[in-house]
């Protein structure tokens, strides 16, 4: 075999080398593309779904029939327990409404905690998975015992 | 040499054609691009035009004023209600946010750097909804009264009042024929007469954009006659929102949207309050009185009657009267 033939192959088999790391590198960068964008995907997907759980809470808040009020004006951060069981009864009457503008897609939860300890499940959408639940610390207003309980609102976001 | 002639001929002609594509090319690009940020920026003024809404209902018998850029904003409000809210969007620059549920008053297309908003409570007498008030500093606002109706424009004015920000005056006439009123390069004039129509003599010295609201009643309730018709009001914080409204329809949608939040905050509190008058005990026996019967059907017939466009004065006192005698009882608040 000539010199002029085995430099040849040496410089196939270099070519071939080097085409399999260029490969290998750009397999790696693709996985790597591929994790990064579906963690980015994720972290956005979280990212939506605090922040619909934060405007869904902003709703609550504003909403006049679930606030305590004393002569018609609102307590800031307190919900009366009276109210609550109220809206619970009467949301089936409104479900458009509670469910496409107020809770879209989620299942709202109070908890009260201390003295007394009560867990209502206000709303709850019939599909989906939930996410990681957004809480928040309220009082809660018992009028018939006259007692302002410790508690808070959980809201769980479905995808 | 003519062969060479021709070439440079061709060549000028060659480049004269790629220029024009070239640079028509980068001049569509930066058209569009600055269309596209053109788009982009309005649809964040919209946004947080949307944000500066929401914030200003949420806190009531506050009046706010935030510049904006200068963007003319639309609102519309038609009688297409669903349940639960009517057909509604603001917009400003072809974006639109919907409106549906919320109660905003504005004239349908406003403009100007100062948007001037404020907020008031509806109550019935609990708590229905906070009424939007959304105007800005090129409206002026003019009310007209004499002696006789001076007791209901003197109570709007001094509720208006609360709005430093507001363009607003008032005229009292003696002689409706002597009322003239002045031009002041406003974008729009809205006049607020107590007194009926106003003669044509009174427009001849103003050349802005000008409509004119009649209003007729008391502080408990009433008419408004806007150009398009006319609509009653029931209570101050529905007068301000004719006031502030382009139109009788635009009005009545507002309205209705109340309405229908009503029903549904009166369904809560009958709930609420039959299931406390059932949950006394012997020891609190004495609170059912509070929450009896009587008390409930009040409620039930606050939304009925303004459905039904019925005098309900007679329900809002009994549900007054019930609360006050149960705080004075210690038994739990009406509302």
């Amino acid at each position: 075999m000539s010199a002029i033939v085995l430099k040849a192959q040496l410089k196939t088999g270099e070519t071939i080398i080097v085409l399999i790391i260029f490969f290998i590198l750009l397999a790696g960068g693709m996985v790597f593309y591929a994790r990064i964008s579906s963690y980015t995907a994720k972290q956005q997907k979280q990212e939506t779904q605090e922040l619909r759980a934060i405007a869904i809470e902003q709703r609550i808040r504003s909403l006049s029939e679930f606030a305590c009020t004393r002569d018609a004006v609102v307590v800031f951060d307190c919900y009366d327990l009276s109210k609550i069981r109220a809206l619970q009864e009467t949301i089936p009457n409104h479900a458009l409404y509670y469910g496409n503008i107020i809770f879209t897609n989620a299942k709202v939860t109070i908890t009260s905690l201390y003295p007394q300890q009560e867990e209502i499940v206000l709303y709850e959408s019939e599909e989906g998975m939930a996410s990681q639940p957004f809480r928040t610390p309220v009082t809660l207003y018992d009028p018939v015992d006259d007692v302002y309980n410790f508690g808070y609102i959980t809201i769980e976001v479905y995808s | 040499m003519v062969k060479a002639q021709l070439d440079v001929q061709y060549n000028w002609v060659f480049i004269l054609i790629a220029g024009t594509v070239i640079l028509s090319f980068f001049v569509g690009a930066a058209v569009w691009y600055k269309n596209t940020q053109e788009q982009k920026i309005t649809a964040n003024i919209v946004v947080n035009i949307e944000s500066i809404l929401k914030t200003a209902k949420e806190n009531p018998k506050t009046a706010q004023t935030t510049t904006i850029p200068d963007v003319s904003l639309a609102f519309t409000c038609s009688l297409e209600c669903s349940d639960y809210g009517c057909a509604s969007d603001f917009s400003g620059g072809g974006i639109s946010r919907t409106t549906e549920t919320e109660i905003v008053f504005a004239l349908d297309a406003i403009q100007g750097t100062q948007l001037i908003t404020w907020a008031l409570e509806w109550n019935l007498p609990y708590k229905i909804a906070n009424f939007l008030y959304v105007t800005t500093d090129h409206i002026r606002y003019i009310l007209v009264y004499d002696e006789s109706s001076s007791s209901l424009a003197l109570a709007v004015n001094s509720l208006l009042a609360e709005n430093s920000y507001l363009t607003k005056e008032t005229i009292k006439v003696d002689e409706i024929t002597s009322l003239v009123l002045t031009d002041k390069n406003d974008m729009h004039v809205r006049v607020i007469s107590f007194i009926g129509e106003l003669p044509s003599s009174a427009f001849t010295d103003i050349d802005d954009s000008i409509d004119v609201i009649i209003v007729e009643g008391n502080d408990e309730k009433g008419t408004v006659t806007f150009d398009d018709g006319e609509a009653d009001y029931y209570g101050m914080p529905l007068l301000i929102g004719a006031l502030f409204s382009a139109n009788k329809e635009f009005y009545s949608c507002n309205v209705q949207k109340a309405l229908l939040q009503g029903k549904m905050v009166s369904e809560v509190y009958a709930a609420r309050t039959k299931a406390l008058y059932e949950s006394f005990g012997t020891e609190k026996e004495y609170c059912t009185y509070y929450f009896d019967e009587t008390i409930q059907d009040a409620i039930t017939g606050i939304p009925e009657g303004l459905e039904d466009n019925t005098d309900i004065s007679s329900e809002i006192e009994t549900l007054e009267e019930a609360n006050d005698y149960a705080i004075i009882k210690g038994c739990p608040r009406l509302y």
